[in-house]
């Protein structure tokens, strides 16, 4: 039990050499985790599910002392769905005030890493004090720039694309966009995740094969890495574990990243798109300052 | 000089993975054969009976507490020469053979789309013999009778037991399609929900339910951009390091793999 609570950061030598020679060769610039398990693994130990919870969200703050060690610039995690809201309130609020706790009382250590957190998925569907700490988490942090954390909450890539669609339809009615400027790439542009880089790895854990509604957008030249090991168990021998197989299966991911032509920013030659893409910014800008003084609007 | 040497380690320890997965690959496929060999069932099934091969995949399947009824076939295909076609219409031949309603095959650059369909459609046609209970359908792309909107309805028309419908796709229909959904006349932003969006895309697809299974071949596991919208539960499963080396048994492993899987929908 002693090694879950352990936050020392200082790695072993092995540890040290082994990332030394993982970084010789290509390292994933942007990866994701579905972090599945927690409850599975609190009850393994008798403990109940909040707990799982909690242990679960330090094995997130290791994480983030490993990713910058290794070269890793972008963070993506699914913390919580939409479909989570089906589980029991007391789960669900226990959810809530865990997250409310942990950005709090992380905010220093953001600062101090360099960290810039943006919190994706369906904000309007979160209670108002969760609103609050997210905006300020959010704002707060927007000029860090050693990494970027997402953590998908009240998220479900389904919600995010049809929020993306109603955007461009919206910006339509607006006069901001006309019919000839629609495709499929200006979805990609009004995504939460319209700011990151390609996803180039994606670690599932706890043996699931599936990606229960996780950025399946975002996804076409990513690597898929699952283990069988519990959110909680994960080490970072297993993220090491991750990055050797994405370097075994980098000829595949940098074919498909030239075919899906995934660069970012994107190249548009639509000053009409860009100045609707610039104005997109600004609005989510502003709400997230308004939800920051509780305003409703 | 320690740069040196870290890179001489990093390229040592890939060349002995390397070395462990091809003679872990090799000694698979040998024991394949070999089982094979003993069973006395040919490697080319479109030479075995069909009765033999429905009796054989029924009986393995009857255990199972579920079996998917839209699978998809993830293709790892870099030009013409590197398909088998004969492998695919065996898996057309399982599937149907599994009641399994849908089969849609992937490839990403959209060789099979683009270059080989009409070979494929004409290798169906040819080696692919349908019993009086039996339908195969060809997809909204190839079927000119059905129109797009349409897709096929289920229950089945015409009283048939076994009704499969195949569609091949490319990254093309991943994303480009949804061009289409934009330019949709009736989208108004006030109606843009999930469900409606749900709809909409359903349709521009022929109605095809979401895939539960997905296959994918070789050792890399990713969607290549399979279907973005249909792809949120599906689970993906790899059948076969290579295309030529695939066999009944591991497609009815792959079956068993699924069955054992359980989805808890977020709770």
């Amino acid at each position: 039990m002693n090694q879950y609570k352990n936050n020392e950061t200082k790695l072993s030598f092995f540890e040290n050499l082994a990332i030394k020679i993982i970084k010789q060769g290509p390292i994933p610039k942007h990866i994701a985790f579905i972090m599945d398990g927690n409850r599975r693994w609190a009850t393994n130990f008798n403990l109940n599910k909040s707990e799982g919870h909690e242990f679960g969200s330090e094995k997130l703050s290791k994480i983030l002392k490993w990713c910058p060690k290794i070269g890793i610039k972008e963070v993506t995690v699914y913390a919580f769905s939409i479909e989570n809201f089906k589980r029991s309130q007391d789960e669900v609020n226990a959810i809530m005030k865990l997250f409310i706790r942990k950005l709090l009382e992380k905010e220093q250590e953001l600062h101090e890493k360099g960290i810039k957190v943006k919190v994706i998925g369906n904000l309007d569907m979160l209670p108002n004090d969760v609103q609050k700490v997210v905006a300020d988490a959010m704002l707060s942090t927007k000029d860090n720039s050693k990494l970027n954390l997402n953590i998908a909450f009240a998220y479900s890539s389904r919600e995010e694309i049809t929020n993306s669609i109603k955007t461009i339809v919206e910006g339509v009615e607006n006069n901001e966009l006309i019919l000839e400027d629609l495709d499929n790439v200006l979805i990609d542009e009004c995504l939460y995740t319209n700011q990151s880089s390609p996803v180039d790895l994606l670690v599932r854990t706890s043996g699931e094969m599936r990606f229960s509604d996780f950025l399946l957008w975002q996804v076409p030249s990513t690597v898929f890495y699952f283990t069988t090991s519990l959110w909680p168990d994960f080490t970072l021998w297993h993220l090491l574990a991750a990055v050797f197989y994405y370097q075994r299966n980098y000829t595949q991911a940098k074919a498909l990243k030239e075919h899906y032509n995934q660069t970012r920013p994107a190249i548009t030659n639509n000053p009409r798109v860009d100045k609707f893409l610039a104005n997109l910014e600004e609005k989510r800008c502003t709400k997230l300052v308004e939800m920051n003084r509780l305003i409703k609007s | 000089m320690e740069s040196m040497i870290l890179k001489a380690i990093w390229f040592i320890i890939h060349f002995i993975v390397d070395l462990i997965e091809s003679l872990f690959y090799y000694g698979l496929e040998f024991r394949e054969n070999f089982i094979y060999f003993i069973k006395n069932i040919s490697i080319d099934s479109l030479s075995r009976s069909k009765k033999n091969e429905l009796a054989y995949i029924e009986a393995r399947i009857n255990d199972l507490k579920k079996l998917p009824k839209h699978i998809a076939v993830i293709l790892n295909i870099n030009n013409k020469k590197d398909v088998d076609l004969s492998k695919l219409v065996n898996l057309v031949s399982w599937s149907m053979n599994s009641n399994v309603n849908f089969i849609s095959f992937y490839d990403y650059k959209g060789i099979l789309k683009n270059q080989l369909a009409s070979s494929f459609h004409q290798l169906i046609k040819d080696k692919l013999t349908l019993n009086n209970d039996e339908n195969l359908v060809w997809g909204p792309d190839y079927n000119l009778k059905a129109s797009l909107n349409e897709g096929v309805e289920f229950p089945h028309r015409n009283g048939f037991i076994k009704h499969l419908v195949i569609n091949i796709y490319s990254s093309y229909d991943s994303y480009s399609l949804f061009n289409k959904l934009l330019t949709d006349d009736e989208l108004s932003s006030k109606d843009i929900k999930i469900e409606n969006v749900n709809k909409k895309i359903s349709k521009l697809y022929g109605n095809i339910p979401e895939p539960e299974l997905a296959l994918y071949i070789g050792k890399t596991t990713c969607t290549a951009g399979f279907l973005p919208w249909h792809i949120r539960l599906t689970e993906f499963i790899q059948i076969s390091y290579k295309l030529k080396n695939l066999t009944l048994d591991k497609y009815i492993r792959v079956l068993y793999k699924y069955a054992k899987c359980e989805q808890r929908y977020g709770k």
